[in-house]
């Protein structure tokens, strides 16, 4: 009996795990495929700021890109997260190249980047404001 | 209380699971660990470094994309034979191999073969199972997927992920050495095919991606380094340090400029003006074709391995 119970509480415990996982993990940043081959999938998953950190926490991811190549870059915010909470930007070592958040302020889903220097780029995203977030994010590449 | 059906089922799944998984699996566990206590070794570099450099390598993918752009016809001729993978006996061989054949797979599903595809497949299973590797790898739905044309990008997904999936799970579990081989192979065996595909049709897009990959040679250098004590790295070491004096007389010229954002049909579009142009001699590209092909002749051989 008491190794019913164990096992009981071990499952529900896994159970929620899964659950709570199944809102961000697992759940591959898969667009558009018609248009796009999927490169590389990325889990995302950042604890809140904490206290009076300059900078939120982020994710950041190495990325190779090629001359001639048009690249598509994409988030999907986890359940509890809106598109626009998740902010995804591409840099060239130090050098900014773009967010999904354009000059004028209007978030995007995605963006394309058309890349005319072969190198060595990062995919760093954060959540705004610094809150605690998950979600992946993904690189594809135009047919 | 009362349990969802989905609670009920996975709760069902895991009782079958504890109840199933019994012996076989506690036996594959041990072995794992005792493998990994043979391989795991103290890197000069930082698990985090390690993951940043091995991320800096180019996908083969992309450069299957461009041959097949580039027009050239699909030849399976170039790729490492599939009878050749019942000969790779040790750790070493199986894993680089693993890293060519995943190109070579890649290569063959962007000419949608899907007949090749599933006979290369069953030599990466083969390949996977040796090095215990494969529970990352869906070989099932691949099948099922290979038999509709129109499930290309689902099996080119599948099968980078279950790459991707290999390479993190052997780092995680300190199999460094593996994965930076599967690595080493799957770009060599793309150097190789783009090298012999503009050896027999020159384009200006080919030519320059081959250059391009100097960018990219050092961290592949850097990798094989870190087991130099190792006598199959240090062989491997000298074998690729031919192909950096054939690197050295390529240049690389960055041309800096701005961004350019604009929306199109609702999409954000970023252009950059930034430019990198390959400089290189014929002479040079013809050593570092010479080269390359040597040495993955060497690296897929079946003798002495």
């Amino acid at each position: 009996m008491k190794n019913s119970i164990s096992l009981l509480v071990m499952t529900l415990a896994l159970v929620l795990n899964i659950e709570s996982n199944a809102q961000c993990n697992g759940n591959k940043c898969v667009q558009n495929l018609m248009k796009y081959t999927l490169l590389k999938s990325y889990d995302i998953n950042l604890p809140g700021r904490k206290g009076q950190m300059e900078r939120p926490p982020e994710s950041s991811f190495p990325v190779v890109l090629s001359k001639g190549t048009r690249y598509r870059i994409a988030g999907c915010p986890g359940q509890t997260a809106t598109p626009s909470d998740m902010i995804y930007a591409l840099y060239l070592g130090e050098k900014l190249i773009s967010t999904n958040k354009s000059k004028s302020g209007k978030t995007y889903a995605a963006f394309e980047f058309v890349c005319n220097e072969t190198g060595v780029y990062y995919l760093k995203a954060h959540f705004a404001a610094g809150t605690k977030g998950c979600g992946s994010a993904s690189l594809s590449m135009s047919k | 209380m009362r349990l969802s059906f989905k609670t009920s089922l996975i709760f069902t799944i895991i009782i079958g699971l504890i109840s199933c998984g019994g012996e076989d699996s506690s036996k594959d566990l041990d072995l794992l660990e005792n493998d990994n206590k043979a391989t795991k070794k103290e890197l000069s570099v930082s698990s985090e470094a390690l993951y940043e450099v091995i991320h800096q390598i180019p996908s083969p993918l992309e450069i299957s994309k461009l041959i097949e752009e580039s027009g050239a016809v699909y030849n399976e001729d170039m790729l490492n034979e599939v009878d050749n993978s019942e000969e790779y006996s040790n750790k070493y061989a199986q894993a680089l191999n693993l890293g060519v054949y995943g190109t070579d797979l890649g290569y063959i599903n962007m000419y949608t073969s899907y007949t090749s595809s599933l006979i290369f497949l069953g030599a990466i299973k083969d390949l996977a199972e040796d090095l215990r590797v494969s529970q990352f790898f869906d070989f099932t739905t691949i099948r099922r997927l290979a038999s509709n044309s129109e499930n290309i990008d689902s099996i080119l997904f599948i099968s980078t992920d279950g790459f991707d999936k290999m390479n993190d799970y052997l780092q995680s579990e300190g199999r460094d050495d593996v994965s930076i081989l599967m690595l080493v192979g799957g770009w060599l065996e793309a150097l190789y095919i783009l090298s012999q595909v503009n050896e027999a049709n020159p384009t200006p897009e080919l030519t320059e991606r081959i250059g391009e990959q100097k960018v990219f040679f050092d961290k592949i250098v850097f990798l094989v380094d870190l087991y130099k004590e190792d006598t199959y790295f240090k062989n491997l070491g000298r074998d690729l340090s031919q192909l950096k004096k054939a690197f050295s007389g390529v240049e690389v010229k960055i041309t800096e400029g701005e961004e350019i954002e604009k929306e199109v049909n609702g999409t954000l579009v970023i252009e950059s003006t930034s430019t990198s142009q390959i400089i290189m001699s014929e002479e040079v590209l013809a050593k570092i074709t010479s080269i390359t092909k040597d040495i993955r002749s060497t690296l897929i051989g079946t003798d002495e391995k």
